[in-house]
């Protein structure tokens, strides 16, 4: 004892003349059976004061009682708030536990409480626990801190414990050993009285598994009395008149005693095994949720519905939202009051527990929890508790881990969430560079090349009259190509402001179809245009106008991309519900990847022949459609593209179709 | 003027427009270029490796590939003079380019003019003998092998960061050199962002070197890409 205050001073002077080069490491060890207090606040100042990293080891030496229990749980808890890192052991041996912390964490320095002078044989154990630890380390400050004994002591607690349930099962104790005792009447003068023995033995060890230690030793002794009363000689007496039967009647008293005490503490670890593995499965089950839940929501229905299961709690989730701070998010089980929104914000922001059982407002209807990863918040969770008494120390460090993978989750969240918003930002930053190199190539072209013939003829000094004309013809070119793309342009805005509104008419195809050829007479004049009209046509609702631009730039795209005296074929034909308008070529076809795309504004097919104005075909989707139409391409075979425009038509036709030529 | 020196020279145009190739041909041949054409960067590449050019005019939006890959892969093996025309004005664009290897950068549209003259400083640029130790521009004029700089004929002192930059400027005159470029052989520095002493030290060779420095004559600025030092007669 001595010794260990020695040490303490010892500590105490190091810290003070300590330098930061070797952090401490301090460990508190706090059992079952005594006040937690105490040592955890010295625990704690000496650790702030100290910046040493600190831990606080459990150990349950002892079963405690309930409120025991939930009194531990609350030190524990206030520990971890502090910036305790916390095991639980559930070794019997406490000395075992500590060991294996100071060896794993390079322990320092260990504060253990010391029993209160009353606790007689209780002191002697204690001061084996801390001598064996100085035997063990003794480079260890070991810093001893005396419990004020205010709170009841564990044995006193242990009774206190039994006494609640004793009554029936030393009834059911007593009852077994009399029948047995009653059966044994019958057949011990059959097996003799050392069989007897081995009878009541196995009644103890059978009894052991349903009762507690208390009436299994009541039982034990009990059974050893009336096996020496009434089945040793001299019967009815107790007395024992063989040294052997002395020996015999000794061994099975301790036999007895050591079986019953064996029994009950294999059924305690047992029953702890089983607490421990419903935590394990239960935080195994958010987990697994967690990690298949793919939105919000969904995260947000798993936690609610696990927490309400292991705490018997409502339960709200706050997740910060933009500007508008904490909000609930739906699917929560109880509404936060008014009042208590500060409460969930100021925990949001501290990243400290508040509320109900805290020393933080103690008063609000709702305990509020963290939710935070490495120091950085991600929201709150709200619990009320339908026991006001608060949370005991498996619940605590239960609700620890269930807090820690939320935490988790959330973040994991959070990070999807911005880095899906980064991919999208990349991308359409991406799409308008492409638009606008499009655009500036587009427009620029033209230009450029006027600029440059203008410049070749302001050199021209001999009347080169060749020249002159060549460069005068690339102008108009250039003009032409200019003029169609502003019209493309123009067109196409139009379009997207919604601003171009189709004029619906009944039109003819056929009448549409050669007025568009004889237009075009001279951009076509490279080409054999073959046309398949079917007779008998129904009326379609149209825009005439736009039908003629969306024809003109399907033919005018065909005479462009394919190769000069190849055929271009414009076809009408009929289904339920649709005419079809189709004009096909036989140039190069359109690469399978691009498909997809060649309706694209300022889309090129690669390796494809310039000189469009790459809105062309845009411009034939937005049209087609703004009448109820729609486009489509594929690649012929035998070679080619055909593009196809279905346009509705209301009255079904009878008129038969004509078989394909 | 310049008729005489171009001469029989071989220019690459590497454009897939046909009516920009067209118009460059008939521009370059009427002043005494001659004319290979490739509309696509594949094409670009086969020529210039089948007609060895004395210059390439690249576009960078080619059909097949980016026309800065087509640079760097010419540039693989060949020091040939290469001059990006191109309709992207971004200062990214042009540093890129002239990063690449490109030795200058013209916009889409240009003046005829402008082509020409383009054309005839990357030409004295190939035409002055690796070896010579005389540079000469303008009034300036640089001993290589004395380190001896004159202006007018009156000697200068330049401090030795001074001189390794107007050396770095002689050893590329009439070649854009950017602000990367200038930091990485001068300072070493690969922090393209800091210019800071670059701006500081081309104001003390523009006030040492320059008529009128607020009119700088030799050391000119591509504003956002660098400068360059201008081969004047």
């Amino acid at each position: 004892m001595t010794n260990g205050l020695d040490q303490s001073e010892r500590s105490i002077a190091a810290a003070a003349t300590g330098s930061a080069a070797s952090p401490e490491q301090i460990l508190t060890v706090v059992r079952s059976g005594y006040d937690p207090d105490p040592v955890l606040e010295l625990g704690q100042s000496l650790a702030k004061a100290l910046r040493a990293d600190w831990t606080v080891l459990y150990v349950e030496t002892s079963s405690p009682s309930r409120e025991q229990e939930l009194r531990i749980g609350r030190a524990l808890a206030q520990a971890r708030e502090w910036g305790a890192d916390v095991i639980t052991a559930s070794d019997r041996n406490a000395l075992a536990a500590a060991l294996r912390v100071i060896a794993q964490r390079n322990v320092t320095q260990v504060i253990v409480e010391k029993a209160a002078e009353s606790a007689g044989w209780r002191r002697w154990q204690k001061d084996r626990f801390v001598s064996k630890l100085l035997r063990k380390h003794s480079n260890i400050a070991i810093h001893i801190v005396p419990t004020t004994g205010v709170q009841p002591g564990p044995r006193r607690v242990t009774d206190l414990r039994t006494h609640q349930r004793k009554p029936a099962q030393y009834l059911t104790a007593l009852g077994v050993i009399a029948l047995v005792t009653l059966a044994a009447f019958l057949f011990t003068p059959v097996v003799g009285a050392h069989a007897t023995a081995l009878i009541y033995l196995l009644t103890i060890v059978v009894l052991a598994l349903f009762v507690e230690r208390g009436p299994t030793l009541v039982a034990a002794a009990l059974s050893a009395l009336l096996w020496e009363f009434f089945f040793l000689p001299p019967y009815f007496a107790l007395l024992i008149r063989d040294f052997e039967d002395t020996i015999l009647f000794a061994m099975y008293f301790i036999v007895a005693l050591v079986l019953g005490h064996l029994t009950t503490r294999i059924r305690a670890q047992e029953e702890a095994e089983r607490e421990r593995e419903a935590r394990a499965t239960a935080l195994y089950l958010l987990t697994r949720d967690l990690n298949e839940a793919s939105n919000l929501d969904q995260i947000v229905q798993h936690i609610v519905r696990q927490l309400e299961s292991s705490f018997r709690a409502k339960v709200a989730v706050l997740l910060p939202r933009g500007e508008a701070g904490l909000q609930i998010c739906p699917g929560s089980t109880f509404q936060v009051p008014a009042g208590e929104e500060t409460i969930a914000q100021w925990v949001f922001e501290h990243c400290e527990r508040a509320g109900n059982l805290t020393r933080n407002s103690p008063s609000a209807s709702a305990l509020f929890l963290p939710l935070a990863t490495s120091g950085a918040s991600v929201g709150v969770l709200g619990l009320r508790l339908n026991e006001r008494i608060g949370l005991d120390l498996h619940q605590e460090s239960l609700l620890e881990a269930f807090l820690q993978q939320i935490a988790m989750t959330f973040d994991r969240h959070r990070l999807n969430e911005i880095s899906e918003k980064a991919k999208l930002l990349a991308e359409s930053e991406r799409l308008s560079k492409t638009l606008l190199d499009s655009m500036s190539h587009e427009i620029r072209t033209p230009i450029a090349a006027i600029k440059s013939a203008t410049g070749n003829l302001a050199e021209l000094h001999d009347g080169d009259a060749h020249l002159r004309d060549d460069m005068i013809a690339e102008i108009q070119e250039a003009t032409e190509r200019l003029n169609r793309l502003v019209g493309n342009v123009l067109e196409a805005t139009r379009l997207e402001s919604g601003a171009l509104r189709p004029r619906m008419n009944e039109c003819d195809v056929g009448e549409l179809i050669h007025g568009v050829l004889e237009q075009m007479e001279k951009e076509l004049s490279a080409h054999s245009v073959v046309v398949r009209i079917q007779p008998a046509l129904p009326v379609v609702q149209m825009d005439f106008v736009m039908m003629q631009q969306v024809l003109s730039n399907l033919l005018s795209n065909s005479a462009l991309h394919t190769s000069p005296g190849t055929a271009i074929e414009v076809e009408t034909k009929l289904e339920d519900r649709a005419l079809l308008l189709i004009v096909a070529d036989r140039g190069p076809g359109i690469p399978a990847d691009s498909l997809a795309r060649v309706f694209d504004k300022f889309y090129r097919v690669p390796n494809s022949r310039t000189g469009g104005t790459g809105l062309g075909l845009s411009l034939v989707k937005g049209f087609v459609e703004a009448q109820g139409g729609w486009v489509t391409v594929q690649n012929r075979p035998g070679g080619g593209a055909a593009f196809t425009i279905r346009l509705p038509h209301q009255n079904v036709s009878t008129v038969p179709e004509m078989p394909n030529p | 003027m310049s008729e005489t020196s171009a001469k029989s020279k071989i220019v690459l145009v590497v454009e897939d427009e046909a009516q920009i190739r067209r118009l460059l041909r008939v521009c370059l041949e009427r002043n005494g270029y001659s004319v290979v054409e490739a509309p696509t960067g594949e094409g670009g590449i086969d020529e210039a490796i089948k007609h060895q050019p004395d210059l390439v005019l690249l576009d960078l939006r080619l059909p097949d590939m980016d026309g800065v890959t087509v640079l760097r892969r010419i540039r693989e093996w060949s020091q040939v003079p290469i001059i990006v025309v191109s309709v992207r004005d971004r200062e990214d664009d042009k540093i890129q380019a002239l990063d690449s290897g490109a030795n200058d950068y013209i916009t889409k549209p240009f003046g005829t003019g402008e082509l020409l003259a383009r054309l005839r400083v990357v030409q004295r640029y190939i035409q002055q003998p690796a070896n010579r130790t005389i540079f000469n521009s303008g009034d300036l004029q640089v001993d290589l092998s004395t380190r001896t700089v004159k202006l007018r004929g009156r000697m200068v002192r330049l401090t030795a960061t001074e001189y390794s930059l107007l050396l770095f400027f002689i050893q590329h005159a009439g070649k854009v050199l950017t602000h990367a470029q200038l930091l990485r052989e001068i300072w070493g520095s690969h922090e393209e962002q800091k210019t800071g002493p670059l701006r500081v030290y081309m104001g003390y060779l523009r006030e040492k070197l320059e008529a009128d420095p607020a009119k700088p004559r030799l050391f000119l600025t591509e504003p956002g890409v660098g400068y360059r030092l201008a081969l004047l007669d």
